[in-house]
């Protein structure tokens, strides 16, 4: 059976070639698409994933885009009927891709400026696309300070390689629990908590942030105070989403559709759109 | 190359049968007080007194329920999802009102944004599809088309305008594909041009009842309706304003109006299987609903009614001009103003929301109110 | 108030490894629901290739304590019933609520607005002290409750599908949204321009307006949905000159355990 139509509804198939564990509920997911082709998203784009039978959902991607390999990365927390069932497939089992879609950090406006990534809890995943982007280029950018906020030390998700960031000295690691555990040596606290302890120059520096909905308006209040200008500053928004193409309106923020205007915003953008944060 | 031509009313049915010839021709259907456009049957003939159909016609457009694409859930051939082939069925909605034809223009806007993302089941229904529209000669009390740049004898959207002129209907080409149609008709049944004195006529006859119907719409304590306010306005001032709770106060949420509008096109898309095989479906769905945008963990930006009301009218008043240059995602067909269980006039909200807008203190607001 | 989609628990879900067993019990109702089921004819075999029925009075004989999933009709009516759903939730995985008596408390809840010793009399008469009971309450009032099938009788079409998205390990959907929808569908005449009370505008759907369609109007039995705008709804009765009487006893009629009640 062979399509005879493009439909920018039907997906295309991608196989699953790796899969692990990163804590309890959240698995890292490793596609390749059946084409051969490279995904040559952007970092901070999504992706639609197809398990048939069961729905489609977004995911953000939280690799790197990487010229020389064709495997591409989520990371999801079981939740609903497609993540749970996207946490019952066997490796090697092939899921339909829509995409990539949606807007992406800017990167070409942070090279040679300092970048702060604030991410609270699952919003690491999509930042680590950023993230591994800019170390990837490295010379290209100023300091990078990475913040990452999580509810329990057990929902820490990425720990060797957040480990191993911190350790390498390069690129300056914060982190913080709500809730410690009885062997957390670390900050305990909200997000907010490790702003102040960041090295910041303010009139040189760019913010990434994502996290849940409750963490915006602290941190874009702090990033104020601070001195941050409000349109060096992006944030990542996560609504419903059905078509990804801007018809069905589920991810509608005010004027904007998040799937087409977003999911990354520039502040100033979505700072008067009273839907947005 | 024919102009508009008069017919006879008594030979429009056999017009309309000369167009069934490799088309399923719908026309306007009254049973049980209940208008729709149904399959045109020769026996029964064709209607013209009528106000409006029920639902709009944008189900032949956008159906209820479609499917995107089928899929095997197991074996070799799981996850090699197959678009659904489109159809290949030309119709011809004849007896739609302009209204409806201008919500078919405005959904242009929305199924087509660009190559990439354009639907193609939009597409392929668009193209197999002429419309034939009537102009209105007695609006209804709750029309408001001319508010919205529309009108009962505008010719947006149409293929053909016709006009029931009593014993005669004129019918005007409106595009190429208008003017290749009536070339069809005009060939086997007998037309005149509507040229010289007696197209004159005819075409003054015509003029006068658009004039009569766009005076009585005049007439209505709606007229005047306008959403230059709103445009001047920003989105936040318009969000913010204090109508909102008072208009959505007796709102059921009951989603009738969006289902009954021409211009509402949000959709759901699910996945249906049986056995080994199974299809993915786009329904159409509503704004109204809780679900529309509660995410999987159980956060929903839009909690309570009044986000939701709020979002219904912002959507078409403000948010579809801002991103369509101007055209307001209204129509005027009156049928939300009919068909809402609980009387919510959205020219009342119009009205209420337009003079809430000259009210407003000026956007130059002290910057302490634009950050809370 | 608005409320989250029923949502089941977490754990136990995936049901598709073995055959699910399953069982129907009865409380204070009529056993119109399991009859309904019953009805389903060939789309029950259909049904029974995937699970297998342990206790089912209507058709079978024979019962086991060892079931996933429960079915359970009729209302809680009487204080020992409590023990016995109590049983029966912790036996089962999965508790579904069937029909509108287990679901709202349906009908049974007309005599909750009359005093205990008055329907007592009128039921029992000189042997009133006879027999326990109390004020008739859905299951929900005493124990939690995953999934609900309304209506009274359910849609056994709505049934089959319910079954299989649980055995899918999906929250099963019902509609959140009112019968007025289905009426449009149904190109119906709005029960309030012929002159008649409707509830159809606070009801929740499924039902595809079925009782408007065939010329009646929409009694509520399928329970209020989620967002169900009761202030708007009475006033729309009192502006079709509804008295507060007669909107009354068509709210109780139903809805009598709901905040509809008057």
């Amino acid at each position: 059976m062979k399509s005879r139509t493009f439909s920018p509804y039907v997906p295309r198939p991608a196989t699953l070639v790796s899969k692990s564990p990163l804590s309890d509920l959240v698995t890292l997911y490793e596609f390749v698409q059946d084409n051969g082709k490279n995904l040559a998203h952007k970092p901070g784009q999504f992706i639609m994933v197809s398990i048939y039978g069961v729905g489609e959902a977004p995911f953000s991607i939280s690799s790197a885009p990487i010229k020389e390999s064709n495997v591409f990365e989520i990371a999801v927390r079981k939740i609903g009927a497609v993540t749970k069932a996207l946490s019952e497939l066997p490796v090697g089992t092939k899921v339909g891709i829509r995409g990539p879609f949606g807007t992406s950090f800017p990167v070409h406006e942070f090279v040679g400026k300092d970048t702060l990534l604030v991410a609270g809890g699952l919003g690491y995943i999509p930042i680590r696309s950023l993230l591994h982007y800019q170390l990837r280029h490295r010379q290209e950018f100023g300091r990078i300070s990475v913040l990452i906020g999580t509810r329990t030390p057990k929902d820490r998700i990425f720990t060797d390689q957040i480990e191993a960031l911190a350790k390498g000295g390069d690129v300056e690691v914060l982190e913080t629990v709500d809730m410690p555990d009885a062997d957390w040596k670390g900050n305990v606290g909200v997000i907010t908590t490790l702003l102040p302890k960041a090295r910041v120059e303010p009139q040189n520096t760019h913010v990434a942030m994502i996290g849940p909905p409750v963490m915006y308006k602290f941190v874009l209040r702090q990033c104020r105070e601070m001195g941050i200008a409000s349109d060096r500053i992006w944030v990542s928004l996560e609504r419903r989403m059905k078509c990804g193409l801007g018809k069905c309106g589920h991810c509608q923020i005010n004027s904007l559709n998040a799937c087409m205007d977003g999911p990354v915003f520039r502040y100033t953008d979505i700072e008067r759109l009273e839907e947005a944060i | 190359m024919y102009d508009a031509m008069i017919f006879s009313r008594l030979d429009l049915p056999r017009v309309i049968a000369a167009w069934s010839a490799g088309r399923a021709v719908y026309v306007p259907t009254t049973a049980g007080g209940n208008t729709t456009l149904a399959p045109f049957d020769p026996e029964r003939g064709l209607s013209l007194d009528y106000g409006n159909t029920t639902l709009s016609p944008k189900a032949f457009l956008f159906p209820q329920t479609e499917c995107l694409l089928r899929f095997a859930t197991c074996g070799q051939d799981a996850a090699l999802a197959v678009a659904e082939p489109q159809g290949t069925q030309k119709r011809l909605l004849f007896g739609i009102r302009p209204c409806d034809a201008a919500a078919f223009a405005l959904l242009d806007a929305v199924f087509c944004q660009d190559a990439h993302s354009t639907d193609p089941s939009w597409v392929s229904r668009r193209e197999r599809t002429i419309l034939v529209g009537l102009g209105c000669n007695t609006p209804d009390a709750a029309c408001f088309c001319t508010a919205m740049g529309s009108g009962p004898h505008h010719p947006r959207g149409l293929d053909i305008l016709a006009a029931d002129l009593g014993d005669e209907v004129l019918l005007t080409p409106v595009t190429d594909r208008g003017r290749a149609l009536l070339a069809e008709a005009a060939s086997i049944v007998p037309g005149i041009p509507a040229r010289g004195e007696r197209g004159g006529t005819a075409l003054g006859r015509a003029a006068t009842l658009r004039i009569n119907a766009e005076a009585v719409m005049a007439r209505s304590p709606f007229a005047g309706l306008t959403l230059e306010a709103v445009a001047r306005r920003s989105q936040r001032t318009v969000h913010a304003l204090g109508i909102w709770p008072a208009i959505a106060e007796t709102c059921l949420n009951c989603g009738v109006c969006t289902f009954a509008c021409p211009t509402c096109h949000c959709f759901d898309i699910q996945d249906e299987t049986k056995g080994a095989s199974g299809r993915r479906v786009r329904n159409w769905d509503t704004c109204m609903s809780w679900l529309f945008t509660a995410h999987a963990s159980g956060h929903n930006p839009r909690p309570t009614k009044v986000e939701r009301v709020r979002q219904r009218f912002m959507h078409k008043f403000k948010y579809m001009p801002m991103n369509l240059g101007g055209r307001p995602g209204c129509v005027g067909c009156g049928r939300c103003v009919r068909q809402c269980p609980v009387n919510i006039d959205i020219r009342e909200v119009l009205r209420t929301l337009d003079m809430a807008c000259r009210a407003a203190p000026p956007s130059g607001a002290p910057r302490a109110e634009a950050d809370s | 108030m608005e409320t989250a989609p029923v949502t089941l628990p977490s754990n136990e879900t995936c049901l598709l490894s073995a055959k699910p067993r399953i069982a129907f019990f009865d409380f204070a109702g009529c056993e119109g629901d399991q009859l309904q089921i019953a009805n389903l004819e060939e789309k029950l075999l259909d049904i029974l290739a995937h699970v297998e029925v342990v206790s089912f009075r209507e058709i079978k004989t024979g019962h086991a304590d060892d079931y996933d999933i429960a079915f359970v009709e009729g209302s809680i009516t009487r204080p020992e019933d409590e023990a016995r759903l109590k049983d029966i939730r912790a036996k089962a995985k999965v508790l579904v609520a069937l029909g509108a008596c287990a679901a709202i408390g349906g009908i049974n809840c007309l005599k909750n607005f009359m005093g205990e010793a008055f329907y007592r009399e009128v039921v029992y008469g000189p042997q009133a002290g006879w027999y326990r009971t109390y004020a008739a309450r859905p299951l929900s009032a005493v124990v939690p409750v995953d999934a609900e099938i309304p209506g009274c009788p359910i849609d056994r079409l709505e049934f089959a599908r319910v079954v299989k998205e649980l055995l899918l390990g999906r929250t099963p959907w019902l509609p959140d949204y009112p019968v007025c929808v289905e009426c449009k569908m149904a190109g119906n005449i709005c029960r309030y321009d012929l002159g008649k009370m409707c509830l159809g505008i606070v009801t929740r759907a499924g039902c595809g307006a079925c009782c408007v369609t065939e010329g009646a109007h929409c009694w509520g039995c399928r329970g209020l949905f989620p967002s169900a705008n009761l202030d708007a709804a009475r006033q729309v009765m009192d502006n079709a000159g509804f008295d507060r009487r007669q909107v009354q006893d068509l709210m109780r009629f139903f809805l009598g355990d709901t905040r509809a009640g008057l």
